[in-house]
């Protein structure tokens, strides 16, 4: 566990992975991994429409991201946004529309921080320390009856409307991003993916298999195995992105595999 | 098929791959929960029963009344209360029940090609209803049948409604035959009529739901999303949904007894209608109107907004004149379901905070929005379970088999499918690395475990390592805890090659403990591979095992 310290931008090693899914034609899935800003963006609108939305949506965040040179901010995130609402609304005529989320390395208050952004359903996950938690809120009317008690997770599964979102880019709707500044640690994990790991997979699930892949392109290959596993209904993107490690690749192991004879009466052999 | 039949009813029935449970209506969430769980991954009923005592605190008389029957040819079983285990095997019919028995009965059957599961709560309306069909998943279920038992398991019809339903078709039939000459699908048409004019006896209703009910029975929500809906299950609603009130007797005519059963075959037609198959629903609508058939809605139909639509009885009545009529749905859709894990994501239609719009041209724009993706929903068809081929999961091997007409692939030797049993034939194939079958790791000091498809081998241990050449047959490495560091970094491996599944020392300081049915715990050798059998146990040390399913 260890904060970074002033000036030191950690950058990211990701493993990413995306699959149409079996019932889908199209996979409407945009992804966005660069060294230091990662982003999953869910197209909709049907026919090549969603696609073009999610993947103009990343276009537009890319390009802006490589202007600022370093210099990104929540500010600067969200006028991208902003630009790539408008975007969308032109290419698609309204009609196409992309949730995004992500997160980007930023230096604030003289840390390293996550920025975690989001607009709609799509997510993004920490693992911390082992556990894993849901960092992004979704905007959707699923979460907006969780929210005010009206169901009950359980019920959220199942609800019939669960396809439903509140805000999204290029739709003339509502688009407003939220965002989350966390402080990373070392050892952190991100998972950003589209609603069709989470609508398959449990969050106990994701952990299992965030903590047992070390690896971050195999951690979102098994993501992505799995969800089509358990049914595979929409379009699956998953970045698993870890902070690269600033010491040698494979840390020293300190800690030697104990003999168990030592510990134990010796097993017959 | 690997299919159980069930009768809509009040009892939960968790079914995996492996294993059938039932318990009472009044069971408490949590518990089903924890045997849903506890299923996952679980070889023998003994762990069930131990997760179901688990949640009653090990207090036997505290325990719900239940039903536990392992999916094999011979089955495992064990009943408690109420629940009645009937099985009919070379010498005849059994039957296992706990009747005045204050623990549980538990027995293993001899080899069965039929049995069922009632709960003793058979609904009298449930019995006449559909009988549905489930692979995996979890259902409100009164009954639950295997095998060819069919007339036993189904429910039952009565012979009036029966009546009434054939001369329904006949009536159907009869106008068809006056205006068929200009009818486009004569050949469908026939087809679709067929089951229910054609009925002798009882077993056809079934057939009738069945050939018609596959939106319900290949439901993927309840093989997928496990746990979380013991209260409705998705399934379940759809069966329940037959209730609507709208029943559109089809003729003025018929007696009332026509609806309730009428309206069965209605809802589940429906269930393919309605799955978001606006064209087919529209040619229906249409023929329906050029041949008019009394069903009531049909003219409003156009006027519909779609969503309305959805949920009203309009297409119900579509679809019971569809099927009277014999217009069928392009089979190629049958998989398809409106649960909304089908749908297009949409964004709700309701007042932008953001926008550059007048209000009056925002609600337009959104009525546009909202329906454009139903629109497009309509004209883009998912396909039903197509291979991923745009898959951009990193390299894939691939793997010489021979595949059913099913799609499963097998070992090239092997003659008949190990999944769905169907004969085998033809030149083996190159097809990608399917499953190898799956291993449970569980470990001591964490959660319930989790459960990994063998499609590449896995490095497993403390902190694994791979030093070989990348690329296709590179391992994933599976980091697992050791508290006690009994485990060493790279401790073994799980190599597939080929068809075969190998379980491969790799130096571990503490080595591996292999745990085989009828055969005494041995400990591999340094760099020693054994071949991998289904339901085998690796003893990694410090807590951590790993058990090998399904494997070929």
């Amino acid at each position: 566990m260890s904060v970074f310290p002033t000036g030191v931008i950690p950058t990211l090693k990701f493993g990413c992975a995306t699959d149409k899914g079996l019932r889908r034609v199209l996979n409407e899935d945009s992804m966005l991994a660069l060294d230091s800003l990662v982003a999953v963006a869910d197209g909709m609108g049907g026919h090549e429409a969603g696609e073009v939305a999610s993947s103009l949506c990343l276009k537009v965040v890319a390009e802006g991201y490589a202007r600022t040179g370093g210099e990104f901010t929540a500010q600067s995130m969200d006028q991208l946004l902003t630009e790539a609402d408008q975007a969308i609304i032109e290419a698609g005529s309204a009609r196409a529309g992309t949730t995004l989320t992500g997160a980007a390395v930023v230096s604030s208050a003289s840390t390293a921080q996550w920025l975690v952004f989001n607009i709609g359903d799509s997510r993004t996950y920490r693992l911390s320390g082992g556990v894993l938690e849901q960092i992004s809120i979704d905007h959707s009317e699923v979460q907006e009856l969780l929210d005010r008690g009206e169901l009950t997770t359980a019920e959220a599964a199942t609800y019939p409307k669960r396809n439903v979102v509140t805000r999204a880019l290029g739709m003339r709707a509502d688009s407003r991003p939220d965002f989350w500044m966390l402080p990373i640690d070392s050892t952190d994990r991100l998972l950003v993916c589209s609603d069709g790991l989470s609508s398959e997979l449990g969050d106990e699930q994701i952990q299992e298999i965030l903590r047992r892949f070390l690896d971050p392109q195999q951690a979102a290959d098994e993501l992505v195995l799995c969800a089509l596993a358990h049914g595979g209904r929409d379009n699956v993107s998953v970045i698993v992105a870890d902070v690269a490690s600033t010491e040698i690749d494979e840390p020293l192991d300190v800690e030697i595999t104990v003999p168990r004879e030592q510990l134990e009466i010796k097993i017959e052999e | 098929m690997n299919t159980l039949r069930y009768l809509p009813g009040d009892w939960y029935a968790l079914v995996s791959a492996n294993h059938v449970v039932v318990l009472p209506p009044d069971t408490a969430a949590d518990t089903v929960k924890s045997l849903w769980d506890a299923m996952d991954g679980t070889e023998d009923l003994e762990t069930l029963l131990s997760a179901l005592l688990g949640t009653v605190g090990m207090k036997i008389t505290a325990m719900p009344d239940f039903a536990m029957v392992s999916r094999a040819k011979a089955p495992h079983v064990m009943v408690r209360g109420a629940v009645q285990f009937n099985y009919t095997d070379e010498r005849g019919s059994h039957q296992i029940s706990a009747s005045g028995i204050a623990t549980w009965t538990e027995q293993r059957c001899s080899e069965t090609s039929a049995w069922s599961l009632d709960s003793g709560a058979v609904q009298a309306e449930a019995a006449a209803g559909p009988v549905l069909h489930i692979t995996e998943g979890m259902v409100l279920a009164s009954k639950l049948s295997f095998g060819s038992e069919q007339t036993a398991a189904a429910g039952k019809i009565s012979a009036e409604a029966q009546k009434v339903i054939d001369e329904a078709v006949e009536d159907a039939r009869g106008r068809r035959a006056a205006d068929a000459a200009s009818e486009a699908e004569p050949e469908e048409t026939q087809l679709a009529v067929k089951p229910a004019g054609k009925r002798a006896a009882e077993p056809k209703k079934q057939e009738t739901a069945a050939a018609a009910a596959p939106a319900t029975s290949a439901a993927p929500k309840a093989s997928a999303t496990p746990a979380q809906e013991p209260s409705a299950p998705a399934v379940q609603k759809k069966a329940v949904s037959s209730e609507t009130p709208t029943a559109p007797a089809p003729d003025a005519k018929k007696p009332e007894a026509a609806a309730p059963a009428a309206n069965e075959l209605a809802t589940v037609a429906m269930k393919r209608t309605s799955a978001n198959l606006e064209p087919n629903a529209d040619s229906a609508r249409q023929q329906q109107g050029s041949k008019k058939v009394p069903a009531a809605a049909a003219d409003d139909a156009d006027t519909m907004d779609p969503e309305a639509e959805e949920s009203s009885g309009i297409s119900e009545e579509v679809s019971l004149a569809s099927i009277l009529l014999g217009k069928r749905d392009d089979p190629s859709t049958q998989y398809q379901t409106e649960e909304p894990d089908n749908a297009d994501t949409i964004i709700k239609a309701r007042a932008s905070k953001v926008s550059v719009l007048p209000e009056n041209e925002e609600v337009d724009n959104e009525d546009t929005v909202y329906s454009t993706s139903l629109r497009s929903r309509a004209s883009a068809p998912a396909q039903p379970a197509a291979e991923p081929e745009m898959s951009t999961i990193s390299s894939h091997q691939m793997i010489l088999a021979r595949v059913c007409s099913g799609g499963h692939p097998n070992p090239p030797e092997s003659t008949s499918c190990r999944t769905c049993h169907v004969k085998l034939s033809g030149q083996a194939t190159r097809v990608r690395q399917p499953s190898m079958g799956r291993m449970f790791v569980t470990e001591q000091s964490s959660g319930p475990g989790s459960t990994h498809l063998l499609t590449r081998s896995v490095i497993i241990g403390r902190q694994p390592v791979y030093k070989g050449p990348a690329g296709a047959s590179e391992p994933k490495l599976m980091k697992v805890l050791s508290p006690n560091n009994d485990i060493s970094r790279s401790h073994v491996q799980v190599k597939i090659d080929g068809w075969h599944v190998e379980l491969v020392d790799l130096g571990a300081t503490n080595g591996t403990v292999l745990l085989r049915e009828g055969q005494s715990p041995r400990r591999l050798g340094t760099k020693e591979a054994v071949l991998l059998l289904s339901g085998d146990v690796a003893d990694l040390g410090d807590g951590v095992t790993l058990s090998f399913k399904d494997l070929p």
